[in-house]
């Protein structure tokens, strides 16, 4: 009776044959497999529930990209200054399929890839820190599993991309500060300067990279120095070293910055056009600012507040507390060198850039509750996930006595999440300022333009969104980007657009600032109002002088 | 040393007993007869004050007189708006299991002409079992026995467990359900019988709350992997598995069968539950909005552009919520432990003593920490970790029950520590003193939100039961029977603190004295 309630059976135990999997870890291997499969189930849920292209960004981000191969004056000036270029050079290969334009595919693809290179970064962090499988499979799991980040991977949204080159450059910034090979740090370098080409969180980490390298570098070859050398030699020294192995990270590191500078200085003749230009942050933070919308500049408990919570609203307050209950741990840790510690500081970069960003009013979040009811930039919290997800998998493996209860709520917390479909990202992008709903006005055009000959004039750096949503292809319209094209409609815009979208009377929308004293505006009725733009039409008497086809060829319109 | 055990142990049990029969609530009517035994009165104080007492109470009324699991019109009056109207049926929003536990104790009290008194008697009965399973765990943990007996008084009068003593609600209950758990598996022998039990009560605690299946899920977890042995030996991994963990599932049977046709009787589901279907206030069966329970993503509703972005699973927890459902529950003055029972968060050293002498044997202990943070972090998601109106942070009555254990850990391994002591006395002091008010006054503390809505400003926090104090408002039948004999109710509160707080001190310096030391 016994042995039938206590069945006992073995299995032998079998050198395995040597094959490829014995030969590498194939926990990753598994992992990307699975974290595909994931990333891949997301996109399709998000698509199919229209989520995908809610964010107002992300519709701007895939134009762009689409400008680059399509319009009326296709190439690379298109990427423009707004944003730094490497998402928009990343969507190029495949946003001229207008499936993938359409479909927001060109722009979650790099995010998709990101989305498990981060997580098999964050496994490979763990591993370097010496944490074993359980903390490190536990990492991951926090990262990947979290509902913000599977959002975000599956837009066109450029903070997945950022927190792949990120936390690689980081990464090998800890493998450099581990064995000292100039390879990692070159590594580290190369990455680094991709995160600087995405978004400005990246030029932040680079300094700050290029900070910890020169003390690591200077100190190291301080204490190395023996004692019975003079001080001001072993100072020396010290400062020599670090002034080569700063000089040559910055050289790859900062490449890229001084790219995005030349490229400003020979298309907008001015190096500093993304930041001072009429389209750039700081500008829109300006008009913000007039309006009372600012509170954080200048105010740094609030600047710490603020983007505290967004981190705890992406990330979950409760793996927040933990992760950083783990990133103590790790700094007290007196097996772990000091070097290496120095290094992981590095992963607290976007909490500080993002601080000093709202403090100095150079940047806007918006948390419900805390600042109005409403949100808007809240996914900026999601960059320290994968710091929180460190952490977490440091604590689970320094912890190893309570490591299963803490599994559990881990896991209980996630589930709890995705269930309950609860996602601030995913807010801010369906009702939060983030959104822009702009469909009475791409459903207009969609219906009437598509049929019928003629351009649209509109300007992109306001009305973006409209372009994408009315499905129309980028050649119908003339924007400010379109050179001979938008010089020749904002002096006669009846010679050249049929339609005009434009914020009647908003000196910010350039159409209007372009074309309020234009003559032919009188030939317009206005035939829609809306909270976004109005939609003007050129009278049919006057249709029999318009310019309906391309005109200038590609040497004119340079 | 037999006859030692059990002197001590009578002494503590009569003292918590008694304790508890001063604060049991009740008055007798002009009449001179007790009240609330057949009028639904629901006077602020009384054992009534409560929607969520009266709809479980109402039904146990029902079973016991009509045999039926609905409510009549009167019941439905007194219920609401813990209520549901389905299927032209009104009933109770809870699920059934306190009021099945109180129909004989119902029963019995209209036997002797008082069935509210011996219902709500359950409670108080449930309260002082917590207290000896309490002590019981602590010794099995190697606490000390007079550590035991302090964690149990500590859990009972130093929390908010003593103002729900007085209740019919779920969370002795849920207490008994998870020390007995508790004692489960801490009996080694993964036995037929040991499983069975174990099935049986977490059936048990699926009938009396919903969240108790994810309160005691650790303990079944735990028990099912217990019935799985792997072992590596030399050239082969030998797997024993113990088929009698099916017994877990057996035992689960008999309440699963009681909660499906409970659900079937009112429901014509058996699986559909009245929580599921929400709340109405009577005579209405127009869905009640519940504010607290609103999502906060109010904004939503403003904008026509929402898509429509559900879960299929719908589960009353949002992580959203996490950030301040812990300052709710673990900080702010609303009830956060840090205000009314600080005492709890030294249990947190118990852990950590616990922790560092088992060694490896940390199984029970790592269950232990599993309810503490699953109960912690499942009603920080919670739209309402507020309670609705209440005393303290009642949710996590079940975590401060193993954090009470826990301090009975801490007592016994740091009981030469003279700092460590002092502390424990005084924050043991504030918590008693803090519970005590509001055992002897009120449980029905409006949330923040709620009373700064009123028209009538009321405090929030404690502050409320202190003027409820002032003005002799008490639902003590103790009180109320020798109140009109000039006896303050300040004075009574006053006595009962002096004797809760002698009995802490007297024992915690019998604990330093006593020899036993930490197994």
């Amino acid at each position: 009776m016994k042995n039938i309630l206590n069945p006992s059976f073995s299995i032998p135990k079998k050198t395995p044959p040597k094959t490829f999997f014995n030969r590498v870890d194939v926990i990753p291997v598994f992992l990307v497999i699975i974290l595909s499969i994931i990333s891949i189930f997301c996109f399709y849920s998000f698509y199919v529930n229209k989520l995908g292209l809610s964010y107002n960004d992300a519709r701007s981000h895939l134009d762009i990209g689409r400008r680059v191969v399509e319009g009326l004056k296709p190439g690379l000036a298109q990427i423009g200054s707004v944003w730094l270029p490497l998402p928009h050079l990343l969507m190029v290969p495949t946003v001229w399929n207008d499936f993938m334009w359409h479909t927001g595919l060109a722009g979650a693809l790099p995010n998709m890839v990101s989305y498990i290179a981060t997580s098999i970064i964050i496994y490979a962090y763990l591993s370097k820190l010496g944490v074993r499988l359980l903390g490190r499979l536990v990492g991951v799991l926090v990262f990947a599993i979290n509902l913000n980040v599977l959002y975000l991977q599956s837009t066109a949204m450029t903070e997945p991309l950022l927190m792949a080159t990120m936390t690689a450059g980081c990464f090998y910034l800890l493998v450099w500060s581990k064995n000292g090979q100039m390879v990692d740090l070159i590594k580290s370098a190369a990455w680094i300067m991709l995160s600087t080409l995405t978004r400005y969180d990246g030029w932040f980490l680079a300094i700050v990279a290029t900070g910890i390298i020169t003390i690591k570098t200077a100190v190291t070859e301080f204490l190395n120095r023996t004692r019975e050398q003079s001080l001001s030699k072993r100072l020396r020294a010290g400062y020599s070293h670090a002034e080569g192995v700063g000089i040559l990270f910055m050289t790859l590191a900062f490449f890229g910055i001084a790219l995005w500078f030349l490229w400003n200085l020979l298309i907008f003749k001015d190096p500093f056009y993304f930041a001072s230009g009429p389209f750039s942050a700081k500008s829109q933070q300006d008009q913000l600012y007039a309006a009372g919308n600012l509170p954080t500049k200048h105010n740094l408990m609030l600047s710490i507040k603020m983007y505290t919570y967004a981190t705890v609203y992406n990330s979950g307050t409760f793996l927040t507390a933990i992760g950083l209950v783990g990133g103590i741990l790790l700094w007290t840790d007196k097996r772990l060198s000091w070097q290496l510690k120095l290094a992981t500081l590095s992963m607290l970069t976007p909490f500080v850039f993002n601080v000093i960003s709202l403090f100095l009013g150079q940047s806007v979040i918006f948390v419900q509750g805390l600042s109005g009811n409403t949100w808007f930039n809240i996914r900026y919290g999601i960059l320290m996930l994968p710091s929180i997800a460190i952490g977490i998998g440091y604590l689970i493996d320094k912890l190893q006595k309570i490591s299963w209860p803490l599994i559990a709520v881990i896991v209980l917390s996630l589930a709890i999440s995705l269930t309950s479909a609860d996602a601030v990202t995913i807010d801010d992008a369906r009702v939060g300022s983030s959104q822009k709903n702009v469909s009475e006005v791409s459903g207009y055009l969609a219906d009437h333009a598509k049929n019928q000959k003629g351009f649209i004039l509109i300007s992109v750096a306001s009305h973006d969104a409209i372009l994408f949503s009315s499905g129309l292809p980028m050649a119908r319209y003339i924007h400010e980007g379109t050179g001979a094209y938008w010089e020749s409609a904002i002096v006669a815009p009846d010679r050249w657009a049929r339609w005009i979208i434009m914020r009647t009377n908003d000196e910010n929308d350039l159409t209007w600032r372009s074309i309020k004293n234009a003559p032919g505006l009188v030939k317009y009725e206005k035939v829609g109002e809306f909270p976004f733009a109005d939609i003007y039409k050129l009278k049919d008497e006057f249709l029999f002088d318009l310019n309906t086809e391309p005109v200038y060829s590609r040497r004119e319109n340079k | 040393m037999k006859l030692d055990k059990l002197l001590t142990s009578t002494i503590y049990i009569l003292v918590v007993v008694f304790v508890c029969l001063t604060l049991v609530k009740g008055k007798y009517n002009i009449e001179g007869k007790l009240d609330y035994q057949s009028k639904y009165n629901t006077t602020i104080t009384g054992p009534f004050e409560a929607s969520n007492s009266t709809s479980r109470y109402v039904l146990t009324e029902s079973i016991a007189k009509f045999g039926a699991f609905n409510f009549n019109e009167d019941q439905a009056k007194f219920a609401s708006p813990d209520l549901t109207f389905y299927n032209g049926k009104y009933f109770s929003i809870f699920t059934p299991g306190v009021s099945f536990a109180g129909v004989p104790f119902y029963l019995l009290g209209t036997y002797f002409g008082m069935p509210q008194f011996f219902t709500y008697m359950s409670t108080v009965l449930f309260a002082v079992i917590n207290v000896i399973l309490i002590a019981i765990i602590v010794r099995k943990l190697g606490g000390n026995e007079i550590a035991g007996w302090l964690s149990g008084f500590i859990f009972l009068f130093a929390t908010n467990a003593i103002v729900y003593a007085f209740s019919y609600t779920q969370h002795h209950l849920t207490v008994v359900l998870v020390l007995l758990s508790t004692l489960n598996i801490l009996n080694n022998q993964r036995s037929f019988t040991t499983n069975l039990s174990l099935g049986l009560i977490y059936g048990i605690g699926a009938l009396v709350d919903i969240p108790n299946i994810f309160l005691l899920a650790p303990f079944i977890i735990y028990a099912l992997f217990e019935n799985i042995k792997i072992r590596s030996e030399e050239n082969k991994y030998v797997f024993n598995v113990r088929l009698n963990g099916g017994a877990i599932v057996i035992g689960m049977l008999p309440m699963v069968l009681a909660f499906g046709i409970y659900n079937h009787e009112l429901t014509g589901s058996y699986v559909k539950l009245g929580q599921s279907i929400g709340r109405v206030v009577y005579p209405s069966d127009m869905p009640v909005v519940d504010t607290l329970n609103a999502p906060t993503q109010s904004i939503a509703s403003q904008s026509a552009t929402i898509l429509d972005f559900k879960s299929p699973i719908n589960l009353p927890f949002s992580t959203r919520k996490q950030l301040e459902g812990l300052n709710v529950l673990l900080i702010n003055n609303e009830r956060g432990w840090l205000q009314y029972s600080p005492v709890l968060f030294l249990g947190i050293l118990g852990f950590i003593s616990i922790l560092k002498n088992k060694g490896e044997d940390t199984k029970a202990v790592n269950i232990l920490i599993a309810v503490v943070l699953i109960n912690i972090l499942l009603y920080s998601m919670f739209g309402d970790p507020w309670g609705g109106w209440a005393f303290g942070a009642r949710y996590l009555i079940p975590a401060a029950a193993v954090m009470s254990v826990m301090i009975g850990i801490a007592l016994t391994a740091l009981k030469k520590n003279w700092l460590f002591i002092f502390v424990f006395i005084v924050i043991s002091a504030y918590s008693m003193g803090i519970n005590l008010l509001g055992a002897s006054t009120t449980s029905l503390i409006p949330p923040k939100q709620e009373a700064e809505s009123l028209n009538t400003h009321i405090p929030y926090t404690y502050e409320l039961n202190i003027k409820y104090l002032q003005a002799d408002a008490s639902g003590s039948l103790f009180f109320n029977v020798l109140g009109g004999n000039g006896l303050k109710l300040v004075d009574l509160v006053t006595l009962l603190f002096i004797f809760e707080f002698s009995v802490v001190a007297i024992s915690t310096l019998a604990l330093v004295r006593n020899s036993q030391h930490y197994k």
